[in-house]
């Protein structure tokens, strides 16, 4: 019976040990299935690897919210010298001149204009669908449908928008930025207040463009490279887009922050037309 | 002449929006600001160099991180920091079950008294390989495949030194918080007597 005892006893001190390396994931909720039921059946038995769950849990949002570092201008411009000379010493070297052309394919052109080369120049009905294509790509940039609100920023968007332009405006307050983050030809500004977008402070801006209204949201940088999606979407093509329910949201990095505009389908101006 | 500048230009435009995360995730790790930007331009001097590696299927924050990684790594192999013993922490350790502070409630209020700079420093302190992981999936927010792309090393390893780090973080930063409280008592008796 004791031996049966202590048996049991250091298994659960190699399970108990074992397990440890998996807190931090499980505190995450990035486990599979089968290790998640395995921790969860461990925690309900050991306070220490409780504590230490919830612990991990406080540290990690805390972390989460340390503000982003600002770079002096001085070290901006630093930067673009050293690149520039960087490029200029190649240019003198001269040694990838024949590769120029093929390494710009390489980096920035996208998939869909090397097929559009591939396919239908040849003839003028193919050069018609080629241009069809054309422009359906270029209009939506990388735009989802339908599950933008599982991103904390683009749900609150939504529902500002949704709120707002519908009924009346917010008054316009004081201390706001004269002008919004973008303006472009035609654009007039209706009102402008201050809001909260992924739990930190931004400001909006209602803008008038033709017979609709678009919503610009100055958000925090922090919040704007928060989510990963966001963040390749913008990496890979610069802005990042969203449809739900005929409403569109474009969101695009601007210097130390985040623009957000929301507006019916098709109202919304193309990144290229807006002076930012 | 066209077609090089036309190619800054478009390196610019893709990296320049990263330049301030990058600054950060140098800061929180060097000594001192001048050598967090050295490390930058340093890994946008050699991200210039190997852009070739950069293509529409790569994210390019994820690209410029690891490079950054790459020159960290350099300097800090350099300086042996590497190098120095990982001390393991269980949940069994007797400063964490012990000190009041790691019981939850207190432990939240210790996290919220710290300053953004006491926390940043904490951080520091840790041995690198569990800064580094901590930095690149606490504060930039990285999935734990793009931590392990990023840093060369499994998925599995990226839980165990999270885990680890992570728990190693809490004793540095309640032992910090200890004296700072010892400190505001020690400057409220000289101001007593």
């Amino acid at each position: 019976m004791n031996n049966e005892h202590t048996k049991t006893n250091v298994q659960w001190q190699v399970l108990h040990i074992k397990l440890q390396d998996l807190l931090a994931a499980y505190a995450d909720d990035m486990l599979d299935d089968q290790d998640k039921a395995l921790v969860e059946a461990h925690l309900s038995g050991c306070e220490a690897c409780r504590m230490d769950v919830s612990r991990q849990q406080l540290l990690s949002r805390r972390l989460n919210n340390l503000p982003v570092s600002r770079m002096s201008t001085e070290l901006h411009q630093r930067l673009d010298q050293a690149l520039g000379k960087a490029s200029l010493c190649e240019e003198a070297g001269n040694n990838k001149e024949t590769s120029l052309y093929k390494n710009d394919q390489r980096w920035f052109s996208f998939n869909w204009l090397r097929k559009l080369k591939v396919s239908s120049f040849a003839t003028a009905s193919g050069l018609s669908v080629a241009m069809i294509l054309l422009v359906v790509m270029l209009l939506p940039h990388s735009i989802k449908q339908g599950n933008g609100n599982t991103i904390p920023m683009v749900r609150d968007v939504l529902a500002e928008y949704q709120q707002f332009s519908k009924t009346t405006l917010p008054v316009s307050v004081q201390g706001l930025a004269e002008a919004p983050p973008a303006t472009w030809s035609g654009s007039h500004v209706l009102a402008s207040w201050k809001t909260t977008i992924g739990g930190a402070p931004a400001d909006v801006f209602a803008v008038r463009n033709g017979d609709s209204v678009v919503f610009q949201f100055k958000v925090d940088e922090a919040v704007f490279f928060n989510n990963p999606e966001v963040r390749n979407a913008v990496s890979k093509m610069g802005d990042f887009s969203v449809r739900e329910k005929g409403i569109a949201v474009l969101a695009m990095p601007i210097k130390s922050a985040g623009l957000l505009m929301v507006g019916p389908v098709g109202a919304i101006p193309m990144a290229s037309d807006l002076i930012i | 002449m066209e077609q090089l500048s036309q190619r800054q230009l478009r390196f610019q435009q893709l990296t320049r929006p990263w330049r301030d995360r990058l600054l950060g995730v140098a800061l929180r790790r060097a000594d001192s600001l001048i050598t967090a930007e050295d490390w930058v331009q340093e890994a946008l001097l050699r991200a210039w160099r190997d852009r070739d590696c950069l293509n529409d299927e790569v994210a390019v924050y994820a690209w410029l991180l690891k490079i950054l990684d790459h020159v960290i790594a350099d300097n800090i192999r350099r300086e042996a920091r590497r190098h120095q013993l990982a001390p393991v922490v269980t949940t069994e350790d007797t400063f964490l079950q012990e000190h009041p502070s790691a019981a939850i409630g207190p432990f939240e209020q210790v996290l919220q008294q710290q300053t953004d700079e006491q926390v940043t420093a904490a951080i520091k302190s840790l041995p690198d390989e569990f800064c580094s992981v901590i930095l690149l999936r606490d504060i930039e927010g990285l999935s734990y495949k793009e931590v392990a792309d990023i840093l060369g090393i499994p998925q599995g390893t990226v839980m165990s030194r999270l885990s680890r780090g992570r728990r190693l973080l809490c004793t540095v930063i309640i032992k910090q918080q200890g004296v700072g409280v010892l400190c505001d008592k020690s400057i409220n008796n000289t101001r007593r007597n």
